[in-house]
């Protein structure tokens, strides 16, 4: 009895094995596919740019696991996709400027600066074949409003409140003429007004189907106008794109893109190596690895985001603006660029980075002095010295090597630093509730624009810092009144100079280069300078 | 034996409400909130406030928790977060894979951990008996990532025979199999051949070969049946941490199972996946714990479970 007992328990262990390991789609099966594609669970794995002779660009990405909507979910790994497929009414060129997508041009401003009058483009499709509307961009603008997570990019539209707190269904800034004119009023005047509406955030979408799909749109459904169309997203596996005939702006070259979801970054390159995708982002732990890899060094190219690295002081836990300067003068940044970060990143001059209005060419390094440090640590009646508690981000694992050397550099100026490190979700909350008192944190510009690179530090409530400064809040509300370029340099460097080099609230670490690999074969594409992607141009010879 | 059982399950009860509760009560001590995470961009206090009213966060922890328990009563864990996926429905579609994964990595870690264990015990004190035992402590001590590492160089890129990553197929399953197996492998072995050592020994052993007992049955027979208690322990809670996922391996093969599924839970404070995924990996243990004390009863007669067991 016992032995046909531990028989059958055999037999129902291999049955389970057999039945484990049967079928050749892996958990693709429980995904769905978008509605009128081809089958969840697409064999993404083979080299889609041999098939047929089709010209297929194959990306390395992470897995987003969310829907593939930047107005719901602000990654840059779903702005990496999407930026494919939805567009917004502007795009910012690489010199920071700002050209109409899908507009005839751009808009007639008002007199006062507070009416905007948009024409669209005729005929544009979306790719489910409806054509773009006025309805449609008041749709998605209201519908990022009622999203609440990037809806404060219009706060400046008249109504945005009263939609915000749900007293308004709709936004009253915004009055349709006719299907293809419609125009936007503010409540103040506001410059980087166009640029915020070529944020990925600010796509646009067709009301009709975005309304049907509900909670399956960038998941099940996505349409836009952009050059390719979404095929299939599946969970884990990948997301697949191809060539929207109908664009509007012209013909594209390549037959699509494949995304290819690998979590791993040193597996990412295993699989470029390997010839299974074109394109990988190269992550800095494993960037010296790669870089003195012969077959790779024409493959390897770097650009910098338009951003940085910072060090930001808590002026709660240190009001003393001497204290926070000090700080600042105990970083030896050289030292990190050169040893933790490998030579790939700068030494600052300034939080503005270079091509965003407010940068000043002319300021010094940021620079590393503990005995003036000191001196000012004894001026401020802490001559014996102070503790600091550094806290880094782990997902940021550089951070922890930059804090661990500020530890030994800090010494020399009197500064007992104590590494704190703590994951995401509690480096969020520690920031917003006051629990950092000197953190290493990075921004980058959503927008070319000053406002954008400042936004972190122009709330007093939201700040990391809780640093506030009557005179810099004016200055940030001068620079978004006027649109004189050489003005707002004026105003922004101004406003830099009180926020990094008066007061010390914030002080740049370093300016960082980002790399990636990508397949010599693939032409027309580059990097954009706020980590954008886009396919459009791109060709493989 | 009946009795018993249902005994145990009915403990199984007690036991994932108290490590729900305990979970519930450390996601709410340790720092971290999911929604400051959701909106980092723009996180002003309005914006958050608003959010958390959606998510139902604003209600008092003990009316969330006794939500959570009506809800998990009916195996409804709730949505999740940020993926808004159902989390059953995510445990689902994990646990298909991580039961890939863990059959293949336990019938490769059984396949070599047992018999290499075996042959060590029979060439004990010999060249080979130390080369095995050397290989085992590397198996265990090795760490997966590295180990899956140097599988994916060697089989993946420079031999180019298996899938780098993946999960499209048995042959993407081979290469995360052996790393993941490794390390239970080093470990079977060692037990396997303690096991067996202890067992040669024993007075039935020598009696066997008295009677003119062949080597092979003497070893299969009489030596490895008794062996098995400590291997069984140790096989059936290597299998149960295998079902529980493993994370590293998980991610450096880009397959999607459990560990890496908790891990993203825990790491966006997804109290639905979290507490649903932890419902899962506490539940799995129990059986795993369960079906390994059952297995005793057949395997030496003299354990009796019940009323009046010894």
């Amino acid at each position: 009895m016992r032995k046909k007992l531990a028989g059958a328990a055999l037999l129902c262990a291999a049955m389970l094995s057999l039945a484990a390991c049967g079928g050749s789609n892996g958990g693709a099966d429980s995904t769905a596919a978008p509605a009128g594609t081809e089958a969840a669970g697409a064999d993404v794995t083979t080299p889609a740019d041999t098939v047929a002779g089709a010209k297929v660009v194959r990306v390395a990405a992470v897995d987003p696991q969310v829907a593939l909507d930047p107005q719901q979910y602000t990654y840059s790994i779903v702005m990496k996709i999407t930026d494919n497929i939805s567009e917004a009414l502007f795009t910012t060129q690489s010199d920071g400027t700002v050209t109409p997508t899908l507009l005839t041009g751009m808009p007639e401003i008002s007199e006062d600066q507070l009416t905007y009058t948009f024409e669209l483009l005729p005929d544009v499709k979306f790719h489910n074949g409806e054509v773009l509307k006025s309805s449609d961009v008041k749709y998605s603008y209201e519908r990022l409003i009622k999203l609440a997570k990037m809806g404060n990019l219009l706060q400046n539209v008249v109504g945005y409140e009263e939609m915000n707190s749900g007293a308004a269904d709709e936004l009253a800034g915004f009055e349709i003429i006719d299907d293809t004119h419609f125009t936007i009023t503010l409540t103040k005047p506001y410059a980087p007004f166009t640029s915020v509406l070529s944020t990925a955030y600010t796509a646009i979408y067709p009301q009709a189907a975005c309304e049907e799909a509900g909670d399956t749109w960038g998941m099940q459904v996505l349409y836009g106008t952009g050059p390719f169309k979404l095929d299939s997203y599946t969970t884990s596996v990948g997301a697949t794109l191809s060539r929207f005939d109908d664009y509007h702006g012209g013909a594209v070259k390549l037959d699509g893109v494949d995304y290819k979801f690998i979590e791993d970054v040193n597996t990412q390159v295993l699989e470029y190596q390997k010839g299974n995708v074109d394109y990988v982002d190269v992550d800095p732990s494993i960037y010296p690895v790669y870089s003195s890899n012969p077959d790779l060094a024409d493959q390897m190219h770097g650009f910098q985001p338009t951003g940085n690295y910072s060090l930001t002081v808590n002026c709660k836990t240190f009001p003393d603006a001497k204290v926070r300067e000090a700080i600042a003068l105990s970083v030896d940044r050289a030292a990190v660029c050169e040893s933790i970060l490998h030579g790939t990143a700068t030494v600052p001059t300034s939080y503005i980075p270079a091509g965003i209005i407010g940068h000043d060419s002319s300021l010094p390094e940021f620079e590393y002095n503990p005995e003036r440090a000191k001196q000012l640590l004894a001026e401020a009646g802490y001559a014996d010295g102070i503790d600091l508690r550094v806290t880094v981000n782990t997902k940021y694992q550089g951070n922890v090597a930059i804090a661990t050397a500020f530890q030994q550099q800090a010494k020399a100026a009197g500064i007992n630093v104590e590494v704190e490190q703590v994951d995401s979700a509690a480096w969020s909350d520690m920031k917003l509730n006051g629990g950092v008192d000197c953190g290493i944190s990075n921004w980058y510009v959503d927008y070319s624009d000053p406002e954008s690179m400042l936004y972190p530090m122009s709330k007093t409530d939201t700040n990391s810092s809780f640093w506030h400064n009557a005179e810099y809040e004016q200055l940030m509300l001068d620079g978004i009144a006027t649109t004189d370029t050489a003005k707002r340099q004026e105003i922004y460097a101004k406003a830099e100079h009180i926020m990094t080099r008066e007061d010390w609230a914030t002080t740049p670490l370093y300016n960082e280069t980002k790399f990636y690999l990508l397949n010599p074969a693939i032409t027309g594409f580059e990097m954009d300078a706020t980590f954008r992607m886009f396919w459009k141009d791109a060709d493989i010879q | 034996m009946l009795s018993y059982t249902v005994k145990r399950l009915a403990q199984t009860i007690f036991v994932l409400v108290g490590i729900s509760l305990i979970t519930f009560v450390l996601l709410q001590v340790v720092p971290g909130d999911p929604v400051a995470l959701m909106l980092e961009k723009r996180a002003d206090p309005e914006t958050i406030a608003k959010v958390r009213a959606e998510l139902g966060l604003d209600l008092p922890y003990h009316i969330q928790y006794i939500n959570f328990l009506k809800n998990a009563v009916r195996l409804d864990f709730g949505t999740s977060y940020f993926t808004k996926e159902v989390v059953s429905d995510a445990l689902i579609r994990c646990f298909k894979v991580t039961l890939k994964l863990a059959c293949m990595s336990f019938v490769f870690a059984a396949a070599v951990g047992i018999p290499c264990g075996i042959f060590s015990a029979i060439k004990r004190g010999k060249g080979i008996d130390t080369v095995v035992m050397v290989l085992a402590i590397v198996g265990v001590s090795a760490p997966a990532f590295w180990v899956a590492i140097i599988l994916q160089i060697i089989f993946g890129l420079k031999l180019d025979i298996l899938p780098i990553s993946g999960f499209d197929g048995i042959s993407s399953y081979i290469l995360p199999s052996a790393a993941l197996g490794a390390r239970y492998a080093g470990s079977m072995a060692r037990i396997t051949r303690t096991s067996m050592l202890e067992v040669m020994g024993q007075d039935y052993i020598r009696t066997a070969r008295a009677k003119g007992s062949g080597k092979w049955a003497i070893t299969m027979k009489h030596a490895l049946k008794n062996a098995m208690i400590p291997i069984v322990t140790l096989v059936g809670t290597d299998f149960g941490y295998m079902l529980t996922g493993s994370m590293l391996i998980e991610k450096v093969f880009s397959i999607p199972g459990i560990g890496k599924l908790a891990v993203d839970a825990m790491s966006n404070r997804d109290l639905p996946l979290l507490e649903g995924t932890v419902m899962y990996i506490a539940f799995i243990f129990v059986i795993v714990n369960l079906i390994v004390d059952l297995s005793y009863a057949f395997l030496d007669p003299r354990i009796r479970y019940g009323k009046g067991a010894a």
